[in-house]
């Protein structure tokens, strides 16, 4: 194991952090859920910064990064509560990148819509509460037989839910849509396990993100706030549960890293690592954000304060991106082989 | 950055295993059982002929001046089989804070005996009064001719029963700051005045409690300056770090062999955890835990390696591991049934008792080496800088 940054990874780390910082400060994170559910305005810089096709090989005009590189602009996001489907244009725009041919009519998808993966196979002929679902204008979505590309021009409407995002319905047997089918049979099956997986290390990177944010709200706010004289975080009950999360959000980067690692280096671990590192990131995140809230006290609950944003979000995205199927998945490996 | 293992690591992997599987016979491990104490001369000579440990060391020391390979492969692997490791760590921590700190003559008496594999060293920090606030030591070592009387109690002195030598850390100015009137002292227990009581432990393992009355050692014997004991001290405890790997590599042996044990059931069609979904939940939960415990392990390791002394790294992987490894084990007993309960030898028993003795080991993990709350405290007031409680 070697845990040392290039100075190009580092660089990248320090660009992507510095671009959401200025691009998508918490106002916008609000103004998004008061309005669409999600950022067109940040979608548009994250496309002119080509990150909306990190995942997209060079030969097919994207930036080819490796899966490890795009865990640390998904972190970066998820830092910041960022209102846009970015790990899902990665994980599409790698999906594409792994096709042998991509039909015509698909082909720069990725660069030319704003697209959104659904991370359940389709039912019914129905993406059902696809996230950022009524941000896209096209949609990878799935079932045993075939892998698609769904494409619509006007809008889908946006469902309310807890979190305030775009999630939406997407129905297939709509004359409005035009579907493609990108894979079918033993490929489709492959392909989709692949998508999952990439999908399952961005999204445990995107609540890293989420987590190391309520993290140092948390230790900012402890530090500060005053009682019985001495700051909060002087007090061992709370600063041991900081320690806690502390070493669990170390922990799940580690983790989403070497899943993201494992997928591109063909190791057939990459799968369950993959569903490992977002079963642990989401239990973790929703830990952070819920402690963040808590040491908070009563503004903690208070809509005008910043904690809520991320108690809402660390259990959303670990619902509509279906965490709890990865998390089956392994339980059910485990009945057949016994594991590993 | 890279997940993987190199080519010389892989190597070094499979020869130190091959060796464990030569010398970690089951012989060795009755013994072991029989007798609580977890060192064999004969593994610890062969490991040393192997000149692993030693390979840094100047070749006048009995050492091979060359890069070492990644020890802390063999730590972990000999975690992993169970091999009688205690004597090999202690006298490793010793030989290399002597090496550090000790004179010329120190280095001397102790590196060539240790790199033959033939000195046992116990290590006498922790007292009778004292556990966690190791500074707070009130054993006392007071000037005589020649060199220092010692008198007092130290506790948990695993091995001081078959040890040549203890590693004592004594209080050599009383009107000092805590921390500055403390020296480390190398005691020969065959020394008149030293006296060995025997301890028996819920994990099987035999301690001791080591007594000191009027104990004479000779000025040779100090190790590093008089009154920089907590420098000296500070060196040793960074030696462990090094060796951390060893937590979560024995939490995976134990789950290893507890699911080989319950795949066996299952394909037998006898009653076994993996038909209970609860139970197949939970065991994923400490797969994914024991993962994250080994992640956070090698990152201490790897920035050891980097000579970049990891304090708060260091914290969290002891408190992950040994937190998850003790979560992980009770969770193996309430899913496996009374037969849980069974001792190796019961053939009945689970995993030939790999779970039952592992439930009673467990506990000392969490404790020795920094108990969880100092781990929290390192994490909380230097990593995370959060403001410290005023201490009276």
């Amino acid at each position: 194991m070697d845990l040392t940054l290039t100075d190009e990874q580092r660089q990248l780390r320090a660009s992507y952090e510095e671009l959401f910082e200025r691009e998508c400060p918490i106002t916008e994170v609000r103004r998004a859920e008061a309005e669409e559910g999600w950022s067109p305005r940040l979608w548009k810089r994250l496309a002119d910064a080509g990150i909306t096709e990190l995942g997209m090989p060079t030969a097919r005009g994207g930036q080819g990064a490796e899966l490890l590189d795009c865990t640390f602009v998904a972190e970066a996001a998820g830092r910041h509560l960022a209102p846009v489907p970015l790990i899902d244009a990665i994980a599409a725009g790698r999906l594409l990148g792994r096709l042998e041919s991509i039909p015509a009519e698909v082909d720069g998808i990725v660069s030319q819509t704003t697209i959104a993966v659904s991370p359940e196979p389709i039912g019914a002929e129905t993406c059902r509460l696809v996230p950022w679902g009524a941000a896209a204008q096209s949609l990878v979505a799935y079932d045993d037989r075939r892998v698609l590309i769904v494409r619509r021009h006007d809008a889908v409407s946006r469902r309310p839910e807890m979190s305030g995002g775009a999630v939406a319905d997407w129905k297939l047997d709509d004359d409005t849509v035009r579907t493609t089918t990108i894979a079918t049979g033993s490929e489709a099956r492959q392909q989709q396990d692949l998508l999952a997986a990439d999908l399952a290390a961005l999204s445990a990177a995107w609540l890293v993100g989420l987590a190391a944010s309520a993290l140092d709200l948390a230790v900012a706010y402890t530090s500060e706030r005053r009682a019985f004289d001495v700051p909060v975080a002087s007090f061992q009950s709370v600063a041991h549960r900081l320690a806690d999360l502390a070493t669990a959000i170390d922990g799940a980067r580690m983790l989403a890293q070497e899943a993201a690692w494992t997928i591109d280096h063909d190791h057939d671990r990459g799968l369950s690592l993959a569903g490992m590192a977002v079963t642990f990131a989401a239990a973790t995140a929703l830990e952070a954000a819920t402690s963040c809230l808590h040491f908070h006290g009563g503004y903690g609950f208070m809509l005008e304060y910043d904690p809520q944003l991320y108690y809402r979000r660390a259990a959303a995205h670990a619902l509509l991106y279906r965490v709890a199927r990865h998390t089956d998945a392994l339980v059910d490996a485990l009945s057949v082989d016994g594991g590993n | 950055m890279e997940f993987g293992e190199s080519a010389a690591d892989r190597e070094f992997r499979i020869e130190v295993r091959q060796f464990l599987a030569e010398h970690v016979t089951g012989e060795v491990r009755e013994r072991m059982r029989r007798t609580g104490t977890l060192h064999d001369a004969d593994f610890a000579r062969a490991i040393a002929a192997k000149g692993w440990l030693s390979a840094a060391w100047p070749a006048r020391f009995g050492g091979r001046e060359a890069p070492p390979p990644n020890l802390a492969i063999l730590y972990e692997e000999a975690a992993r089989v169970g091999a009688p490791m205690n004597g090999v760590l202690g006298t490793q921590l010793v030989a290399e804070t002597v090496r550090s700190w000790g004179s010329e003559a120190l280095c001397d008496a102790v590196l060539p005996a240790a790199a033959r594999g033939e000195l046992v060293v116990a290590l006498g920090f922790t007292e009778p009064d004292n556990g966690s606030d190791v500074a707070a030591a009130k054993t006392r070592a007071r000037r005589a001719d020649g060199g220092w009387v010692i008198n007092g109690q130290k506790m948990f002195t695993t091995l001081a029963e078959i040890a040549d030598l203890v590693f004592v850390l004594a209080r050599t100015d009383s009107e000092a700051p805590k921390h500055r009137g403390l020296t480390l002292f190398l005691v020969r227990a065959d020394t008149p005045g030293v006296e060995v009581r025997r301890l028996a432990s819920l994990g099987g393992e035999t301690t001791n409690v080591t007594y000191y009355t009027d104990v004479f050692v000779g000025d040779d014997w100090v190790v590093g300056e008089v009154n920089r004991g907590w420098d000296v001290l500070s060196t040793a405890l960074l030696f462990e770090r090094g060796a951390q790997g060893s937590f979560p590599a024995e939490a995976a042996s134990v789950l290893d062999a507890h699911l080989t044990w319950a795949r066996e059931r299952h394909g037998l069609g006898l009653p076994s955890p993996l038909d209970s979904a609860v139970s197949r939940h939970r065991l994923v939960t400490a797969m994914i835990e024991v993962e994250v415990a080994r992640l956070l392990s090698q990152r201490a390791v790897f920035l050891t390696r980097l000579g970049r002394p990891p304090a708060v790294e260091g914290s969290m992987a002891k408190l992950f591991a040994t937190e998850t490894y003790q979560r992980m084990c009770r969770m193996l007993m309430e899913v496996s049934g009374p037969a849980a309960l069974l001792p190796h030898g019961d053939s009945e028993s689970v995993a030939d008792g790999a779970v039952e003795h592992a439930f009673r080991h467990c506990v000392v993990e969490t404790i020795a080496g920094g108990t969880s709350e100092i781990q929290r405290e390192i994490i909380s007031r230097h990593g995370l800088r959060l403001p410290r409680a005023a201490t009276a």
